[in-house]
């Protein structure tokens, strides 16, 4: 691992990103770089390879070729935790959350990345740990105002409807106080008035610091909030773009509704 | 799931009744003998409340843990005999469970499932082969004997009745520790990793060594009470630190409830009655642990503590006559 300046490099370069699994190629030969500041989109039909190449960026799994650097800094095959604590956040296609838990708990395991009490200091309760959690949680409030579940704070997660769900991964992963978030399917479950609310939210991340890395089905959704696209069909890059390059793109279009579809 | 709510008031009323009945407990059988049973019952609830720690927020399982308990008290017997200070002996011998319990994690915690579990069996087979055969250091099955009373800055716990406050007040410390740890970051993390290892990760927290920081901390715990369980009784052999024993410890963890540091206390109070329940059982008895560690886990998660919670949590919607409605539970 090196650093580079921070000012210069991209938040996220994917270069040459490869995997496969026994008998099956998810990623083939991937590259792009995701901006400072960008709300990033990333699209393709299911089994594209979206889910993989989230997986492969936070080190859920390494790649089979290529490289992942993250704010100049090369992250390729490093632990999962690792990756989090340098400032990557994720949500889940399927959600995964703490479902015995309340939701202000599940939001409050989310500050881990930024608080520090050790065993010894939670054990014995002492001044600066008791200070620090009540800061992680009125960290975690913030959080929960921001999507819009603080009034459910002390409700189980399991309790919540799943656009709920949806929404307070979404809080959970903001306590990180993330660089970079990758949002996957984060309208899946919602309702139209749920998906413009979250439509806002998104598109309020980047003042706040916070590059996007979007994988979305809902084209609305997604056109209204990306900077820029990337698409991939059985785990190549077939385009990038801005949405009215995207749009228009013949290959995107065939990837999407078969060979008919080009006039 | 029910009950789980536990803000901290609920914390310190279970504080203060714990309190209480260690104080009740001793005013109501000062002098009987019994109060030595009691006092075994403090030591026991130290070792328990590291194993209901360990299985309850991490969800790994020790079935060795007699044998760090066992490590405890022969430390402590040898380094008091080499005329160490008994404290001193004490929190070496602490240090020292710890450290095996650090040693024997490192190479297993990157893997999951049960490898904890068997690396214990193995680690309490080992450890009580070594009580047994290593004669010039711990005189072998015949045991150690003459180990002088607990002593702090010259005060000594001469007797049962000093014993018992010694070990309840070490207990009540250790309690108090484990529902402070229950709620605090690294409670909440090991809560995450236990749960969902990836979702831990993707939270920034270090699944290989928060698994094995919880191991250790339970190992202490043990070796804690080994420590004082060696000055209590004045005499310890191998078989007390063996297999049978370690899976007592197991089962008296999981009948007390691992939902909660509070379990133990009800698990050691089990353990005493033990040898009065499984007297007529003689060699059947593991059998009826196999039996009884397979109702637990199947019918009772969260044992007799998640029980009493439950009433409680029951009894509160009950009093609250038609509660808010959460038909709006999804399916997952």
């Amino acid at each position: 691992m090196h650093d580079l300046p921070t000012t210069t490099a991209p938040m996220l370069s994917v270069q040459q990103v490869s995997k496969s699994f026994v008998g099956l190629t998810a990623l083939s030969d991937v590259s792009f770089t995701v901006e400072e500041g960008r709300v990033h989109g990333l699209i393709g039909p299911n089994g594209a390879g979206k889910t993989t190449l989230f997986n492969v960026i936070t080190s859920v799994f390494p790649p089979s070729a290529g490289r992942i650097h993250f704010a100049g800094r090369d992250i390729t095959g490093a632990p999962p935790h690792r990756v989090a604590r340098l400032g990557v956040a994720r949500t889940f296609q399927n959600v995964r959350l703490f479902g015995d838990q309340t939701v202000l708990e599940n939001t409050s395991i989310g500050t881990h990345r930024l608080t520090r009490a050790g065993i010894a200091a939670g054990i014995l309760r002492l001044p600066g740990a008791v200070a620090e959690h009540r800061r992680a949680r009125e960290e975690s409030m913030a959080c929960l105002a921001f999507v819009g579940l603080d009034h459910l704070a002390e409700r189980d997660a399991e309790s919540l409807p799943f656009g709920q769900q949806r929404l307070l991964e979404f809080a959970r992963a903001l306590a990180l106080r993330p660089k970079l978030l990758l949002l996957d399917e984060p309208a899946a479950g919602l309702n139209d008035g749920e998906t413009e609310a979250l439509a806002q939210l998104i598109r309020s991340l980047p003042a706040k610091g916070i590059t996007v890395l979007l994988v979305e089905h809902n084209m609305d959704l997604m056109m209204s909030v990306a900077d820029r696209i990337v698409v991939l069909n059985y785990g190549l890059k077939i385009a990038e773009g801005s949405t009215e390059e995207i749009t228009s793109n013949p290959d995107v279009i065939r990837a999407y509704l078969g060979e008919d579809a080009i006039p | 799931m029910s009950g789980a709510r536990k803000p901290e008031r609920i914390t310190h009323v279970l504080l203060a009744v714990f309190a209480a009945a260690i104080v009740i407990a001793f005013a109501v059988f000062k002098g009987h003998y019994l109060i030595s049973a009691f006092a075994l019952g403090g030591i026991y609830t130290i070792a328990i409340v590291g194993l209901v720690l360990l299985t309850g927020l991490s969800g790994q399982y020790s079935l060795g843990h007699a044998a760090f308990f066992g490590v405890g008290a022969y430390a402590s017997a040898l380094l008091v005999g080499a005329q160490w200070p008994p404290l001193a002996a004490c929190l070496a011998a602490t240090a020292l469970s710890t450290i095996l319990a650090v040693l024997i994690g490192i190479p297993l915690l990157r893997l999951r499932g049960y490898v904890l579990a068997v690396a214990t069996l193995a680690f309490g087979l080992i450890t009580f082969s070594l009580l047994n055969g290593w004669r010039s250091l711990t005189l072998g099955p015949s045991g150690m004997g003459n180990i002088p009373p607990f002593s702090i800055a010259g005060f000594t716990f001469a007797d049962d009745a000093a014993d018992y406050w010694l070990a309840w007040g070490a207990a009540f410390f250790c309690v108090w520790a484990g529902a402070n740890l229950w709620r605090s970051r690294m409670g909440q993390a090991m809560l995450a990793v236990k749960r969902d290892e990836q979702a831990a990760a993707a939270l920034a927290i270090n699944v290989a060594a928060t698994k094995l920081k919880i191991f250790a901390l339970s190992a202490a715990f043990a070796g804690f009470a080994g420590s004082i369980y060696a000055h209590h009784v004045h005499f310890i052999a191998p078989e007390r630190f063996g297999m049978i024993p370690s899976f007592e410890l197991l089962l008296a963890a999981l009948l007390g409830g691992i939902g909660t540091p509070f379990g133990a206390i009800l698990g050691a109070l089990l353990l005493i009655a033990l040898p009065d329940i499984v007297v007529s059982l003689r060699d059947y008895k593991v059998i009826a642990y196999g039996v009884v560690f397979i109702l637990v886990s199947l019918y009772f998660p969260h044992g007799l503590a998640g029980m009493i919670q439950d009433v409680f949590a029951w009894a509160r919607r009950a009093r609250r006559s038609p509660g808010p409605g959460t038909s709006a539970a999804p399916a997952s």
